[in-house]
């Protein structure tokens, strides 16, 4: 953030202020340049959050650092198939995340169904979080918590879970056309949820 | 029926979409899905929104910061040189202001998701926070506007905006502090959704005894050292 910088510079240098702007967009820029230290920005920026969601599916703390760790080489190694118009830069990380946790999970032949929790853990940040993300967090935090458990739990299964949706049908006992349909009806509610604009104009 | 003959809905192409996002690279490929959202632009959208949607889910989670050895792991990998004097300390910074951020800004959100139910749990004290409205100007579409939540006390300000028109490629929103002396002072950026929406949180200035107002105006990309394109939002007091 910009103005954090801002209380640092004595001389209110404005083209340093400017030079110094970190956002995704700009670092996938340099990364594409090969620019190592924006990289390791980024990183900086959402390790604590990739860092929760492999932890969340691998379950261990070593062998999720080694999935973040592996992240981050696969997204200097395959910037190229960055394309910002199908979504965001935490969105791409947040994939490859998750695509590599499940990886690692399934090959140790963890059986996702085996690792069914009782719903999202209590929330509990370590006082980490960067000012960027603090709204975020709390939006998808209250969003969630806005969905019935039958539209929750297969979400949960198969997003953070690592199951396919047959599986999670089968994990819930319900048709695989109700679990579709559900899994269908709570990312539109999420979807409406999280989009600002709900209050009225003044 | 098969999709040869029996061309997909988007109904039944947006169930299946959702399930590919949800699944990832698990997601099975579903023949004349990617031709229908190829040709229609709700599906299309769809698509993007569920994979925007299904990658905030992890934000739910409370974090869990890597061990320092990871970083330094990936650093050596790619053969970064260690000499980074700013970024030490403007992350500690960012940390510490999150931690305050984060808990003043849930006074805030609970106070705009919550406003008029006398039950809720978390109220904004108006003592150390205000609410400031912004209105279109000159490069706006009609009902274009936002809302800015000061937070005194935390230094944090956190914008909330509706009905901004789409961005052009090459093209930025950027936010601005008016000082007395006329001068702006460069927030942020932001980019808002397809619809026109934005979530944003910035930190106050050093002083906020000289700001007199705020402004949000289009940039080119990345942004702006002093304000160049046309005002968007504006809003000042004396």
């Amino acid at each position: 953030m910009d103005l954090f910088d801002a209380r640092t510079d004595a001389h209110g240098d404005r083209a340093a202020i400017g030079q110094r702007a970190l956002d995704d967009i700009a670092l996938v820029a340099r990364i594409r340049r090969r620019d190592e230290a924006a990289l390791l920005a980024l990183y900086d920026r959402y390790q604590r959050l990739l860092m929760a969601l492999a932890l969340r599916i691998v379950g261990d703390r070593e062998t999720a650092e080694e999935v973040l760790q592996d992240v981050f080489v696969r997204a200097w190694e395959s910037i190229g198939t960055f394309d910002e118009r199908r979504g965001s830069v935490s969105s791409w990380l947040f994939g490859i995340t998750r695509n590599r946790s499940i990886d690692v999970l399934r090959s140790a032949q963890h059986r996702a169904r085996t690792r069914e929790r009782d719903g999202l853990p209590e929330q509990r940040g370590d006082g980490s979080d960067v000012a960027e993300f603090a709204t975020t967090r709390i939006l998808v935090r209250e969003a969630l918590e806005h969905l019935s458990p039958e539209r929750r739990r297969p979400v949960e299964l198969v997003y953070f879970g690592g199951l396919t949706h047959q599986e999670a049908a089968e994990a819930l006992g319900t048709p695989l056309g109700t679990t579709k349909g559900r899994i269908r009806a709570a990312l539109d509610q999420l979807r409406s949820l999280l989009a600002p604009g709900k209050g009225a104009a003044p | 029926m098969s999709a040869a003959t029996q061309p997909l809905t988007c109904d039944e192409v947006r169930e299946i979409l959702a399930v590919q996002a949800l699944e990832g690279h698990l997601a099975v490929e579903v023949p004349g899905v990617d031709e229908h959202v190829a040709s229609c632009d709700g599906c299309h959208q769809a698509r993007r929104d569920y994979l925007e949607v299904t990658g905030l889910l992890a934000f739910g989670l409370p974090a869990a910061p890597a061990s320092p050895a990871v970083r330094e792991r990936l650093r050596q990998r790619l053969s970064v040189s260690p000499s980074r004097p700013r970024r030490r300390w403007v992350w500690p910074a960012a940390v510490a202001a999150g931690f305050v951020l984060t808990l003043t800004l849930g006074v805030l959100l609970g106070a705009m998701l919550l406003g008029g139910d006398d039950d809720a749990p978390l109220v904004a004290d108006p003592a150390r926070s205000e609410r400031f409205v912004l209105r279109g100007d000159e490069a706006a579409q009609e009902g274009s506007w936002a809302e800015v939540f000061v937070d005194y006390e935390s230094g944090a300000a956190m914008m909330r905006a509706y009905g901004l028109p789409p961005l052009t490629e090459g093209k930025v929103y950027q936010f601005w502090f008016l000082r007395d002396d006329g001068t702006r002072l460069d927030a942020d950026i932001f980019w808002p959704t397809a619809e026109g929406n934005a979530v944003h949180v910035m930190a106050l200035p050093p002083d906020w005894s000289v700001i007199r107002g705020m402004w949000v105006t289009l940039e080119p990309a990345p942004r702006s050292a002093v304000p160049e394109g046309p005002n968007v939002l504006v809003t000042w007091w004396e």
